[in-house]
């Protein structure tokens, strides 16, 4: 990106051109991963190959994705990439390919830490599946597990039993020779965990490399020290693994528990956000739902594509509580090659000629809609994460207030009845607009909890000393209700005073409430 | 030579779809876009001024 911020300075166009390249070498790397994914001639993949190329130029989110300044779409080029590369290296057994998916996996690591993950661990899995033979050979026995109890683990022991204390008491501070020491967070430890661990685990392949190097089959001394060894030492690097641990953090602390709507959530993400028109993107779905019953018929690379999108989605649509399309991107590729195969795999009797006149007519469909179909413009724009999406009415009417209202205040609560997906976007411009300035607390919270009663919002408000209250409503009901009863309550409570009301009609109509704690000498 | 022509036309068109885009995008960037980060921080320059 400096390059063009030198050519162009330092402004968000500058900022979009990387982008903006990223998105045609995306659509080249999706195409790669579906050649290498199986072994096949070009023309029996054909009609796969046309769908997959319509999938990827007519899909709103992906293109407007180019303009996102965001990383996700280099995320989305880099782990089609690797894992071309990856399904090339296990067909050619060539070291070179092995190697050149171990440096891009690392860069997916550095880039996306949290894509790269998923993609090692993957490719770990199937590693194991390559050297099941050298495993079942092994013979499990009490002297396996001799190398637990040397003395050199004694202290990584120390320090997990000491994360399990954090984390099960919450820590404590203590007084050692007169210095004040808090043990209350458990990122530091884990971090010297995971260092100590990794000098160890280096230390020992150094000293056991040539019996190691033995046993290791084609391509895995490259994988080794062009893909894990990097990887390992830039999460040792300050920060790492904490940035890891609060990014699993970010995503479990809106709500708690299993909702059945966040895991629909995503599936309608796939099914709208990723294809120009939602007959498509269930059609895509089915495919894949397919391609899992025909599992015995699948060749490894699509087994494995699998796998990687499972992964993921049991992680983002049942653990992961935020909602955004966009955190289901680095999955797609793998959903729309699976749907190609499967494509491929319902035509394979279909003989060459109307292969290639039904692909010939999907790609030329899919070349007229994306170069010159409004509806691709009007719907990639419409995409809630485009910059241009971000400045729409939601911005004005809820996000604008609370920024410029909240701008003293030390604690925020937002609480409203229905969720509007502005909650990460708040917390995004609430700290980027206070960086650094002052330690801003906002706290949101669905209004229509079960959870959530008078007495309980009455005592968060005061354990958690807030000092700014927003409430919206998007329709009248038993929500307005309960927020006239707590709007009473707060006025009783004489700490807090109603500062503005205002109605808005977008997006949806709705009532906004601002309270602010009033000002006393005591406090 | 099939593997070649898909390649070829997806490049074409995706970099054809990328110019249509960043026009659209241009043309939108500066009269709306780029309006409201500057005025926040504009605002904030001149919170932090006083």
């Amino acid at each position: 990106m400096l390059p063009f911020c030198l050519i162009l300075g330092p402004s968000l166009s500058a900022a979009v051109i990387p982008s903006f390249i990223a998105f045609p070498l995306t659509v080249l790397a999706i195409l790669f991963l579906y050649e290498n994914s199986y072994e096949g001639s070009a023309e029996k993949k054909l009609m796969g190959f046309s769908f997959l190329f319509a999938l990827s130029v007519t899909s709103p989110l992906l293109v407007s994705s180019a303009s996102w300044v965001m990383v996700e779409i280099f995320g989305v080029l880099l782990t089609s990439l690797v894992f071309g590369f990856y399904f090339q290296a296990r067909q050619s057994n060539l070291s070179k390919s092995y190697k050149i998916c171990a440096i891009l996996s690392f860069l997916l690591l550095t880039l996306k830490y949290n894509y790269g993950l998923f993609v090692l661990l993957v490719l770990f899995f199937g590693e194991i599946t390559r050297n099941l033979d050298w495993i079942r050979s092994q013979r499990f026995s009490l002297k396996t597990f001799r190398p637990l109890f040397k003395p050199v683990l004694y202290p990584a022991y120390a320090l997990f039993f000491l994360i399990m204390w954090i984390a099960l008491t919450e820590g404590d501070k203590i007084n050692v020779f007169g210095f004040k020491l808090s043990l209350t967070n458990i990122y530091n430890p884990i971090m010297y965990l995971y260092l100590y661990l990794l000098i160890v685990v280096v230390f020992k392949l150094k000293k056991n490399w040539l019996k190691i190097k033995e046993k290791l089959k084609i391509g895995q001394k490259e994988l080794l020290l062009w893909g894990v060894l990097p990887v390992g030492i830039f999460l040792a690097l300050p920060d790492k693994i904490k940035a890891i641990i609060k990014n699993l953090e970010a995503g479990r602390k809106v709500k708690s528990g299993f909702s059945l709507e966040q895991v629909m959530f995503y599936l309608r993400s796939l099914g709208q956000d990723y294809s120009l028109f939602l007959p498509l993107g269930i059609f895509v779905l089915v495919l894949f739902g397919l391609a899992i019953i025909k599992i015995k018929r699948t060749p490894s690379g699509i087994r494995y594509l699998m796998l990687f999108f499972l992964l993921g989605y049991v992680l983002i649509g049942f653990i992961f509580q935020l909602r955004e399309g966009r955190f289901i991107a680095n999955f797609v590729p793998a959903l729309w090659v699976i749907s190609a195969w499967m494509v491929d795999f319902i035509s394979k009797k279909i003989s060459i000629k109307y292969k290639a006149i039904v692909a010939a007519f999907i790609s030329i469909l899919a070349i007229v809609i994306s170069l010159f179909s409004p509806i691709l413009v009007h719907k990639a724009k419409k995409q809630p994460w485009a910059p241009w999406a971000r400045h729409q009415m939601i911005y004005r009417s809820l996000i604008n207030p609370v920024i410029e209202k909240a701008e003293n205040a030390q604690n925020v609560f937002v609480s409203g009845n229905k969720d509007l997906g502005f909650g990460p976007l708040l917390e995004w411009k609430l700290q980027i607009a206070h960086f650094k300035q002052r330690n801003f607390k906002l706290k949101l919270d669905d209004l229509d909890a079960e959870k959530n009663n008078d007495h309980t919002f009455l005592e968060m408000i005061n354990r958690a000393d807030i000092e700014m209250i927003f409430f919206y409503i998007v329709q009248e009901g038993e929500s307005e209700n309960r927020l006239k009863r707590w709007t009473q309550l707060l006025k009783q409570s004489d700490r807090y005073e109603l500062i503005e009301e205002e109605f808005y009609e977008e997006p949806k109509p709705f009532h906004l409430l601002i309270f602010s704690k009033k000002f006393t000498f005591s406090s | 030579m099939l593997l070649k022509l898909i390649y070829l036309t997806s490049a074409i068109v995706s970099i054809l779809l990328t110019i249509r885009f960043a026009l659209v995008f241009f043309a939108q960037a500066d009269a709306d876009l780029l309006s409201w980060d500057q005025a926040a921080r504009a605002d904030e320059v001149v919170r932090l001024a006083k």
